[in-house]
């Protein structure tokens, strides 16, 4: 098996140089010909990787230990699914994986290009065989997963216990697909700015669902991994601005600017540098956390290490960025907008978020890299991740207000009388929640200007979605219900990126709510005595322990109270696990989550004899509307990803 | 081109806006991370910082009274010059005597540290060292 999975990486690195000098002189040449097997070239990529993952993926199945990465991160005890997932548990795998996911992207991209093939979609496949290239060294030469040792070990190390979560499952594969989603409008702009062609309707229209797919993966992902650190880490937080951390989130802010831009562009002929220029930052920046997770740049928790990747990644991003950079400017100056506007108008407003996002994005790159920056000219340096929660805040906190006025502005020049009576209604809504909260003796300020401020964005949202169901009952005389679905099916787009924007003032709404208010208790409790942590009352019931074949099971019992007269409100068991084969312990915690708030209840430590017994206690306010706010947002983004069986009306165009 | 102008403008004064605010905010507070000998070399006290170590094994024992974890960090190598340190909060998972961590917070006079965050490596990194130390 490991001999096929080698074979069939070296074959693909074969096939891969052929495509990518074939398409360059196919395309200067003119060979339809050498273009046609170029094209091949790059299905046979796609077969050959596909080949080496099922290798991998068979060898973890069936485990066959010899292989290294097998050994390190499976055991014969793994369920089927957990056995799956150890192929991006590791470096090699995991980029395997991406290698794989790439040359998947290339495949689809050549084969929906069959009929029409362009010189920009050509170029296009230049640049994923490029990066394919990049992948397919490194797997060969640097961390190459198919690795044997000379014995055979009858047991693997097994996966981290830690890792053995749903979370696992999903998040690094979201991730990644996000990541290498991003080369597809990347190639595609790439191509449109060297062949100097603008990318018409067809090629406009795949541009935008790799952006929005990717933004979507992306998104996803990191909500993800915000759930799976919360449910299984065991620290009640959910995001430190670890530099791993950042690098999932900076390619996804610039690709949210992206987005935008490339709406601007299409509907109205404006933004034609902005967008080239946003996705060029986010695809290298996507490049870049790939290369941050596998070097010791930064000190983060969540790196392989040191592996010897630094010169390829770090010549790679060289070229990809000079290259693109240089070629956008070289283009500039044909990149006139087809409209003008003035700075207050709907356009107007795109620009300033899009400004804004690119600003985040640049915040955070700055902040992350300060370590290294700073040890460039004095001692090494780092913020806090308070000091980032409140920079990056204040940006996002203009980044949302702007996403409530941006739907209800006018085109071209907005006017101040207009805007001000659509916001109106959601304005006096804010102001009397604003009122409401600081009766209710909220007095921070940050609850007073934030919460309002949500409800403003999310009732203007409504209010343009009512505004629009009223006309179709009008026009069309449909009921409302019918209005509603009718109003989306017509223009998916639009609606699902205002089901996003619902979507994210919930999420928003958890983070603060969550960040501003959480309440933190520890005590030792001896049997039947309680504890009071906000409003409730934890009594610690009962204490168990049990012995199965894997590991040992530590459990608590503990009673919720809200009111010690009335019954118990819940039953909550913390547990912590200790499995025979590793020396680390796991703590489960007992989450009870309402709208409201979360009782995270964890089970610290414990006397031999079991009757007294550890417990920390965490209140945190509004995280479910957190994970809602993710799910929003999926349905959002499938929504706008839905295929629309109409031609879209050729208005824009993408590139030049 | 007055519009572009106009953006150009606008562009710039947030992004001095942010810079200033970027600026004064790293004058306020501002930590870096070190290894134990680089900060025991120049010590410094009641401010924040962060020092990267390993845990020094049979240190870490719980302290009921207070309700806090005591243990000392020093570099993999060189055992004998340790910090003792006081974590009042919840051990993470990976957290293991032997195993890197990073802590963030202050040196008292006393000479004992207390964090205000206690990082220990991922998993996925602990598995990596596993692997390269066994072979």
């Amino acid at each position: 098996m490991a001999d096929i999975g080698y074979v069939s990486l070296l074959l693909a690195f074969a096939t891969s140089l052929f495509s990518l000098v074939a398409f360059i002189l196919g395309i200067r040449f003119g060979y339809d010909e050498l273009r046609k097997s170029a094209r091949n070239a790059i299905i046979a990529s796609f077969a050959l990787v596909s080949f080496a993952v099922i290798a991998l993926m068979t060898a973890l199945i069936t485990h066959d230990f010899q292989i290294n990465y097998v050994y390190s991160y499976t055991s014969t005890d793994m369920s089927p699914l957990y056995l799956i997932s150890a192929l991006w548990g590791g470096n090699a795998g995991s980029l395997l994986f991406w290698a794989w996911l790439l040359s998947v992207f290339g495949a689809i991209l050549v084969l929906r290009n069959l009929k029409n093939q362009s010189d920009s979609s050509s170029y296009a496949s230049v640049v994923l065989s490029a990066t394919l290239i990049l992948f397919l060294l490194l797997l060969i030469f640097v961390a190459n997963p198919f690795e044997k040792s000379t014995l055979v070990p009858s047991e693997g190390r097994g996966l981290n216990p830690l890792l053995e979560n749903f979370g696992m499952v999903i998040h690094p594969p979201a991730l990644l697909m996000g990541y290498a989603a991003l080369a597809v409008p990347f190639g595609l702009t790439v191509g449109a700015l060297i062949s100097g062609k603008k990318l018409g309707g067809y090629l406009a229209g795949q541009v935008r669902k790799w952006a929005i797919f990717a933004w979507l993966t992306l998104g996803v992902g990191n909500i993800i991994g915000m759930w799976w650190a919360y449910e299984e880490l065991g620290w009640g937080g959910y995001w430190g601005w670890d530099p791993v951390e950042n690098a999932g989130l900076m390619p996804w802010l610039a690709v949210t600017a992206y987005v935008h831009s490339l709406m601007m562009q299409n509907k109205r002929g404006v933004l034609k540098a902005w967008s080239p220029l946003m996705i060029i930052i986010a695809f290298n920046l996507a490049m870049f956390g790939t290369y941050l997770t596998r070097s010791d740049l930064l000190n983060s928790v969540h790196t392989f290490g040191d592996t010897g990747m630094e010169p390829y990644f770090l010549s790679f991003i060289t070229i990809s960025l000079l290259g693109s950079v240089g070629l956008l400017i070289y283009r500039l100056r044909d990149m006139v907008a087809d409209h003008s506007y003035e700075f207050f108008s709907r356009e107007g407003a795109f620009l300033l978020t899009n400004i804004l996002l690119l600003l985040a994005t640049g915040v955070i790159f700055v902040m992350t890299m300060t370590p290294w920056l700073s040890e460039l000219v004095m001692d090494r340096k780092e913020w806090k991740s308070s000091q980032f929660d409140v920079i990056v805040g204040i940006i996002f906190l203009l980044i949302v207000l702007l996403m409530g006025i941006c739907a209800v502005m006018g085109w071209r020049q907005a006017k101040v009388k207009n805007l001000g009576k659509k916001l109106l209604p959601s304005a006096i809504v804010a102001g009397l929640l604003c009122i409401l909260l600081a009766i209710v003796g909220v007095h921070e300020w940050y609850a007073l200007v934030f919460f309002p401020l949500l409800a403003l964005v999310a009732m203007t949202i409504l209010m343009e979605w009512g505004r629009g169901i009223r006309a179709r009952c009008r026009t069309k005389g449909e009921n409302p219900f019918e209005a509603f679905f009718g109003l989306i099916q017509a223009n998916r787009s639009r609606y699902g990126g205002m089901i996003v924007h619902l979507g994210i003032v919930l999420l928003t709404m958890g983070i603060i709510g969550s960040s501003f208010y959480d309440i933190e208790e520890e005590a030792m409790l001896h049997i039947n005595e309680s504890m009071e942590v906000g409003d409730y009352t934890l009594v610690f019931e009962d204490f168990s322990s049990e012995d199965t074949p894997s590991r040992t099971i530590v459990t608590a019992r503990v009673a919720v109270y809200r009111d010690t007269a009335q019954p118990r409100i819940a039953e909550l068991t913390p547990e912590k696990y200790f499995h025979k084969s590793f020396s680390q312990p796991i703590t489960e915690v007992a989450i009870r989550t309402t709208p409201a708030e979360d009782l995270y209840v964890i089970l610290e430590g414990w006397d031999d004899s079991g009757a007294d017994a550890f417990f920390r206690v965490k209140v945190n306010p509004m995280v479910m509307w957190m994970w809602i706010g993710g799910f929003v947002l999926l349905i959002g983004g499938v929504v706008s990803l839905w295929p629309n069986g109409r031609a879209k009306g050729d208005s824009g165009g993408i590139g030049i | 081109m007055r519009k572009n102008r106009k953006f150009i403008i606008a562009g710039l004064v947030l992004v001095v806006a942010m810079g200033i605010l970027f600026y004064t905010a790293l004058g306020s507070a501002f930590d870096s991370y070190q290894t134990v000998s680089e900060f025991k070399s120049d010590i410094v006290y009641d401010e924040y910082v962060s020092i990267k170590g390993h845990v020094v094994e049979g240190s870490l024992e719980f302290n009921a009274e207070d309700e806090s974890y005591l243990f000392e960090i020093s570099d993999k190598d060189n055992q004998e010059d340790f910090i003792p340190v006081v974590h009042n909060g919840a051990l993470p998972d990976s957290f293991e005597e032997g195993g890197g961590v990073t802590v963030k917070g202050e040196l008292e006079t006393t000479g004992v540290f207390h964090t205000e965050e206690l990082l220990v490596e991922c998993p996925s990194k602990y598995e990596q060292e596993k692997a390269q130390s066994g072979e």
